[in-house]
């Protein structure tokens, strides 16, 4: 080590490759067997050496703040999108979809929802329970006539009937009462097709006032030709 | 250079160092320690691929090995002294990484980031190191953007002495002078804060 030790002081050029590790593993320990016999130059390199690692932790740092403030800027987009969306959520039943609307009796429906082709279901009670009912509405069709039939005897003003659509999150509904079964024994309402395409409805009945029965639930899915469901055609 | 060169440098040579050490003279013990101190931190920041906390660990811990040696056995060949010291040094790291090795595990990487980080948020300053807040300093006084870029791109870039002076319109002069004031400052900055008080005293009084 003595011997691979400079006599001379090693020029800039040599200190600025040894602090960015540019010298062969010789080079470098003769490098710092100068510097350990001679301590005032060891101190001015070790100097600059604190330099050069000063100026890459002060980028770290940087690094750190930017990703930081980064972070804090995705987070804040994030929360304003939630923020927008929940209140749209909460808005958009009362600002635009409104309350379900629903007609006792075909006198009531508006005639213009009359002047397509004429639609409807008809709700029975199976024994083993019914899945969804689904009904493809023809192209142009406005209303649905609803047709159910209650297997439980009517309350003193008749029966009730609700419509509600799924998913319950955003609350949209319709209770008609004082409903009368006809003389086939079917309670009939009709419901514009342009509130229900493409939804699922819950309709519920119960005599009005309620007794204490089990009321009676469907679930119907209300679709025109160009969005029902595969399964459906 | 001969240990006599170092004698003559220094004030003391390494054969009368070892002997006052094992006398008992703890200014002996002083002098060696302000010699050897930057020299074996250099070569411990090389061996330690830069690892910083490491390399100043491991400096003192060769200091207390030496003087340990030094004040029982001594060395057969004072003149061998530096090398000695430096040899310790690179030993020591070596059996830092072997210890190392031995106890790595592979963590689940997956399972670590979904756990939350019960500890308060550190500053990003005291977590990446007192030098780059001091550096951070030393920028922020000086007097342009040019300097700052001189410090940047040659320490940090490492981009060449002659590209930033043909590219800063700079003279060599000109160019050593911003390093030699920067130096003096950070030296200035480290003892302010209490970094290295008993290694950083002497002025610099050359570049």
């Amino acid at each position: 080590m003595n011997d691979s030790s400079p006599r001379e002081s090693p020029d800039e050029a040599t200190v600025a490759a040894y602090l960015a590790n540019r010298l062969d593993a010789t080079r470098a320990e003769a490098f710092e067997a100068y510097c350990l016999r001679h301590p005032e130059f060891a101190r001015r390199v070790e100097l600059e050496m604190s330099l050069k690692v000063g100026l890459k932790q002060m980028q770290g740092q940087d690094r750190v703040r930017q990703a930081g403030h980064r972070r804090r800027i995705v987070l804040a987009i994030a929360a304003s999108l939630v923020l927008v969306v929940g209140c749209g959520l909460l808005l958009l039943p009362r600002a635009h979809l409104g309350g379900l609307t629903a007609y006792r009796s075909a006198t009531e429906v508006p005639s213009q929802l009359f002047a397509g082709p004429r639609v409807s279901a008809t709700l029975i009670r199976l024994r083993e329970g019914s899945d969804v009912r689904r009904v493809i509405a023809p192209l142009g069709a406005g209303v649905l006539r609803v047709r159910v039939s209650p297997d439980a005897p009517p309350g003193r003003l008749g029966y009730a009937v609700k419509v509600a659509l799924e998913p319950r999150v955003i609350p949209r509904s319709v209770t008609l009462d004082n409903l009368h079964a006809d003389a086939d024994g079917y309670i009939e309402l009709y419901l514009p097709l342009a509130d229900l395409a493409g939804r699922t409805l819950r309709v519920t009945v119960t005599s009005s006032p309620p007794m204490g029965e089990e009321p009676l639930s469907f679930r119907l899915q209300v679709a025109y030709p160009q969005n029902a469901p595969t399964d459906a055609q | 250079m001969s240990t006599d060169e170092v004698g003559v440098q220094t004030g003391h040579s390494n054969r009368t160092l070892c002997a006052r050490i094992r006398a008992g003279d703890t200014d002996a013990e002083s002098i060696l320690i302000t010699r050897l101190q930057s020299g074996l931190r250099l070569v411990a920041h090389r061996a330690s691929g830069g690892d910083l906390e490491l390399s100043r660990d491991i400096c003192q811990e060769t200091l207390v090995i030496l003087l340990r040696r030094l004040r029982t056995t001594g060395l057969d060949d004072p003149s061998g002294l530096e090398a000695f010291a430096a040899q310790t040094v690179r030993n020591l790291i070596i059996a830092v990484r072997r210890k190392n090795q031995r106890q790595r595990t592979a963590p689940d990487s997956e399972a670590l980031e979904g756990v939350p980080d019960p500890r308060p948020l550190v500053p990003a300053e005291e977590a990446s190191g007192r030098l780059g807040i001091l550096v951070k300093r030393l920028l922020a006084e000086l007097p342009g953007d040019r300097d700052r870029a001189i410090l940047t791109r040659f320490y940090l870039n490492e981009d060449d002495k002659s590209e930033i002076c043909r590219d800063l319109n700079l003279t060599d002069l000109g160019f050593n002078q911003v390093l030699f004031r920067a130096r003096n400052r950070l030296r200035q900055l480290l003892i302010e804060a209490g970094i290295d008080k008993y290694d950083l005293l002497d002025s610099e009084t050359g570049s």
